[in-house]
């Protein structure tokens, strides 16, 4: 005798295959760009408007902010640290604050933790969800020891399918270091 | 039906966010390297006393005296997920020497930390820094961090990212600390 929960538990786990399906193939196709030199390394990819919903509504935030949040953001996965085997007596440290956003040579900083939770304030965004948020993103200033690294969330705030190149800053040792990463897309 | 496409977002993004993150880690092999820096001046920890998943009060002071190796974490963080089963395997060894080792989690609904805790089969103490209190006055800036503080209450090293907790290298340096 079939159980009168099997036709909704088949169409359930058919619901969460075709999720994942579709989930696999939208995340091949997303470029993951990876790059390393003077003491730092990065790998950063952009996340999907659904996976910026679903991320951050289980972190607490309504439906409605996630939106706004998926809808502004032009949000990377990251993890940014420093380059294996690099000179340890030399420092290796990062600020976003100078990282620069171009698109198609207008330049624009990055939104950082401070910003998002100012606008989250005065959305009425929920305690708890601003403390996930704040520690999702990626950290603003770090400094990075032999083997250290950070994962987080790059924020680019530009419209969604906006192409543009990224400005990065660092300090290797006492001497400041540029490099520029071309052709990221935040997601459609 | 609309809470049901909502919850199956939250848990396909997680599972994705989760899954994405192996691409993303750096080499694992820098993984099994010693800790990192040892923190300049040795700085006094933070005390904090924070609820365990039972509410009951632990605080850092409890443990004057001792080795305590404090890592601040959460759930839905790829490399805290990442690292703690080699700190299951650490603590295992850690226990038998007299170190103690608290996980703070940061943000977050004990039912969720619960789970996790029952999944990955966690049996050192986990404590819920709901409001961040406890990290914001931490000197440390993304997750995971770890903190080893040395039996003065002094911050003796700090890991910043994850680490293969239970590589041998890296028990002996937190051993060092007791002499």
């Amino acid at each position: 005798m079939i159980s009168p929960l099997f036709p909704p538990l088949l169409s359930l786990v058919a619901l969460i295959l075709m999720g994942f399906s579709s989930v696999a193939n939208a995340q091949e196709s997303v470029p993951t760009f990876r790059w390393q030199g003077e003491g730092l390394r990065l790998e950063t990819s952009a996340l999907s408007r659904d996976q910026v919903l679903g991320f951050f509504i289980g972190r607490g935030f309504d439906l409605k902010t996630a939106t706004f949040f998926a809808d502004e953001g032009c949000v990377f996965r990251s993890a940014i640290g420093r380059q294996k085997d690099s000179d340890p007596a030399r420092a290796v440290l990062i600020d976003l604050g100078q990282w620069t956003v171009d698109v198609q040579g207008k330049k624009h900083a990055m939104r950082l933790r401070k910003q998002w939770d100012v606008i989250w304030q005065q959305m009425n965004v929920d305690e708890g969800a601003r403390v996930g948020f704040k520690w999702a993103l990626f950290p603003p200033q770090q400094s990075f020891g032999p083997n250290d690294y950070n994962w987080g969330m790059l924020t680019f705030t530009q419209p969604p399918g906006t192409e543009f190149d990224l400005d990065i800053v660092w300090s290797f040792g006492n001497k400041t270091q540029k490099h520029r990463i071309e052709g990221l897309k935040c997601a459609p | 039906m609309r809470s049901i496409k909502i919850k199956m977002l939250v848990l396909l993004s997680m599972l994705t966010v989760m899954l994405a993150w192996p691409g993303l880690s750096l080499n694992a092999a820098e993984l099994l390297q010693p800790m990192s820096d040892q923190v300049e001046g040795r700085p006094i920890a933070p005390d904090f006393s924070l609820l365990n998943l039972d509410d009951e009060p632990i605080a850092l002071s409890d443990f004057k005296g001792k080795v305590v190796v404090v890592n601040f974490w959460a759930t839905w963080c790829p490399p805290c997920r990442y690292e703690m089963p080699s700190m299951q395997r650490a603590w295992q060894k850690l226990q038998d020497k007299d170190v103690m080792m608290l996980a703070v989690h940061v943000g977050g609904k004990s039912d969720k930390i619960w789970a996790f805790v029952g999944e990955y089969g966690i049996t050192f103490p986990v404590l819920i820094d709901g409001k961040s209190k406890v990290a914001d006055a931490w000197p440390l800036k993304g997750l995971p961090t770890t903190f080893v503080i040395d039996p003065k209450g002094r911050i003796a090293y700090r890991a910043i990212g994850g680490r293969e907790w239970d590589d041998e290298e890296l028990l002996k340096t937190i051993y060092a600390l007791q002499k």
